[in-house]
């Protein structure tokens, strides 16, 4: 019997393996991203984004959508692909505790979603001519390997609640969207106050560390509670 | 139950006959007793889902399921009256229903979310699964519901704030009428929950029998 | 919490509905450590359902069940342990190699490499695979690939084996190959066996149980099976 993190670790590292060999999920997530980086070009004009205060403030709130948005397409196979092709039954009789299969997928879903985002942000920084790195560089990384927890952890969730939809594919993003937006507005919320070095919508007193904590709060409770309902999910 | 059903219609027509105009809002007053009450009773709502759906995971006794799923129906019934008499009080005050505040916003999420778990629900045929993964959603989805109700706490918000941590702002014939708007409400809900409840389990029990006889 | 029992499998008024449906109700069986038992039935009978409620991938939703002296859902790590599957699907992920497959089940199973090296030269040697334990399995034929999968489902030595259709869409010789291993087996092991192939049910099988519409219908020595289901 493998420990339950152990068992995670292995878990995500054959995903990996598989998707170094396959290609496919990663090429076709960069491309979209890609593709909605440019459709939102076309929606703001720089006349616009100066009016609504400008690239910086605009940028920051658009790298996180366009990842939330490649999450809803790219997380979406990552339960789907076990119990089509049969293998999750593999996972359900070994020897491992149900989280652990959770967690090594969420693992998964963070390494394929991070490797998106290090290609498509400094790309949407060069098209939309701001950065986000601002002044303290390091929160604004932290935030990032937070938020893509976050959303890798929403994400595999909800792949695996789509398992016994008739509609699979059409039915999950409407079971991502909601579990991910509390987190996706914090996420923007930080990000923006980050980059623009102001304080946008957040109440007086609020201070960026303050949403950090928010952050960290909102990613624990996700992971928690989804490991902890994920055995019901695998032996129902 | 029908008597607790006239007790409402009583209670609720006390709001607009009993309560004074007050003195800036006038009439728009009245927008506030039919805004509240249901908002808080929805986030009820929700949460008699949650706990319904851990019971089911826990128990396998498909009666809570079908508790949890009326739960979900009158819940984002009366969230639609909150977002609606919010967007006509937001007309009526400030000049445009819909201003992306974040209560607004957040309110709006939770709609759309419980809506999501209700075709997410549909969408799954097998019952005992429907059950299931519905419940497993349905813990999933409460966050939305912190989210909204903390959202005047997080951010500068539009939201007027009248039970603050001092107590009621407002006047002694206000808050008489919000007491009871909230108790007829409340009284709404479980009534409309009860006979949710027995119209899906004899829908349930119709299933089983066509289903066994053939 | 007892392990000392003579029954590999032993449940009491089964229960588990499907739907509306009843998969299985009130079903009492006992299957007697070590031989190969046989699981007849129609499509539908239950089958499936009772393998998968043993092997702990459904909850029963009444009466109780013991596999190998544990309780598949209090204890179902002790359970998983002690059981290899295989369905009509095999458990193989096609992007990776034989051997990788083997690596990442003897890891999810506990196993050390020295262990996991023995049992994979062993197995893929009797079933005749050995050689292509390094090619991706998507490109191996179908009857490569269920050969593969059995070698996985034996490769942690387990203690009761439950296979659901294991010989659906086999080729002959793959056939003879698993017939004569668990020929090989059958004294020291438990095998659980559903088919529709009721010759070859009959012919391998030391007794059987027959499950029609979720209850058991007739049980007894193989030689005794009359057909019925």
């Amino acid at each position: 019997m493998a420990s339950g993190f152990h068992a995670a670790l292995k878990i995500a590292k054959k995903d990996i393996l598989s998707q170094v060999r396959k290609k496919f999920e990663i090429f076709s997530m960069l491309l979209f991203a890609l593709i909605a980086g440019l459709a939102f070009s076309f929606a703001l004009p720089s006349a616009l984004v100066e009016d609504l205060g400008g690239e910086a403030a605009i940028g920051a709130a658009l790298i996180w959508v366009i990842v939330f948005f490649t999450g809803m397409f790219g997380f979406a196979p990552i339960f789907l692909a076990e119990s089509e092709s049969g293998t999750l039954r593999g996972l359900s009789v070994a020897p491992i505790p149900a989280w652990s299969v959770y967690i090594g997928k969420v693992i998964y879903g963070f390494v394929l979603m991070s490797l998106v985002e290090i290609f498509i942000i400094p790309v949407i920084q060069v098209l939309f001519g701001f950065t986000m790195f601002g002044e303290e560089p390091l929160l604004v990384v932290a935030t990032l390997i937070i938020g893509t927890l976050d959303l890798a952890a929403v994400g595999s969730m909800a792949s695996a609640l789509t398992m016994p939809s008739e509609s699979k594919a059409t039915i999950f993003p409407l079971v991502y969207f909601p579990t991910a937006t509390s987190g996706l507005i914090l996420l923007i919320e930080i990000t923006r106050v980050m980059a623009t070095g102001t304080v946008v919508v957040i109440a007086a007193g609020l201070t960026v560390s303050l949403l950090f904590v928010a952050l960290l709060a909102h990613l624990v409770a996700m992971i928690t509670l989804s490991a902890g309902v994920f055995s019901y999910a695998l032996s129902p | 139950m029908e008597i607790v059903g006239i007790f409402c219609v009583i209670y609720l027509w006390t709001t607009w006959i009993f309560a004074p105009p007050e003195k800036e809002l006038e009439e728009l007053i009245r927008i506030f007793f039919q805004h509240v009450a249901p908002a808080l009773v929805s986030y009820a709502a929700f949460g008699v889902t949650l706990v319904c759906s851990v019971i089911y995971l826990w128990k396998g006794n498909l009666k809570y399921d079908v508790i949890s799923a009326a739960s979900i129906k009158i819940g984002l019934a009366f969230t639609t009256i909150t977002l609606l008499s919010g967007m006509m009080w937001a007309n009526a005050t400030w000049g445009t229903p819909w201003n992306w505040d974040p209560r607004e916003t957040t309110t709006l999420i939770l709609w759309i979310a419980y809506a999501c778990l209700l075709v997410y629900r549909s969408s799954v045929d097998d019952r005992e699964m429907q059950a299931q993964f519905g419940s497993i959603f349905g813990v999933i989805a409460f966050p939305a519901v912190i989210l909204s109700y903390f959202s005047i706490q997080i951010w500068d918000t539009l939201h007027p704030q009248v039970i603050t941590g001092s107590g009621l702002q407002m006047g002694m014939e206000h808050g008489i009428t919000l007491m009871f708007s909230m108790i007829a409400i409340g009284l709404l809900y479980i009534l409309l929950l009860d006979l949710t409840y027995l119209v899906d389990s004899a829908e349930e029990k119709l299933m089983k029998y066509r289903m066994t006889r053939s | 919490m007892s392990h000392l029992s003579s029954e590999a499998i032993e449940t009491t008024k089964l229960t588990r509905r499907y739907g509306y449906r009843v998969a299985l109700k009130n079903v009492d069986i006992k299957f007697p450590v070590n031989g190969i038992h046989g699981l007849f039935g129609a499509n539908g009978a239950g089958k499936t359902t009772l393998m998968r409620i043993i092997s702990t991938l459904l909850r029963p939703h009444g009466g109780k069940i013991r596999v190998l002296g544990y309780d598949p859902i209090e204890e179902s790590i002790e359970v998983c342990e002690r059981i290899g599957i295989v369905g009509d699907k095999d458990l193989l992920y096609g992007e990776l190699s034989g051997y990788e497959n083997l690596e990442f089940y003897a890891g999810l199973y506990g196993l050390s490499k020295e262990i996991l090296n023995v049992n994979s030269t062993k197995l893929t040697e009797i079933f005749g695979v050995k050689s292509w334990l390094h090619e991706p399995v998507k490109i191996l034929s179908t009857g490569l690939r269920k050969r593969f999968d059995i070698v996985r489902s034996l490769l942690h030595e387990p203690e009761l084996l439950l296979l659901d259709e294991p010989f659906s869409g086999l080729d002959r010789d793959t056939t003879e190959v698993f017939k004569e291993y668990l020929g090989e087996i059958r004294k020291s092991r438990t095998v659980i066996l559903t088919t529709h192939n009721l010759q070859l049910g009959v012919e391998l099988c030391d007794d059987y149980v027959t499950l029609r519409k979720g209850e058991v219908l007739s049980s007894g020595p193989a030689s005794e099976f009359d057909g019925v289901l």
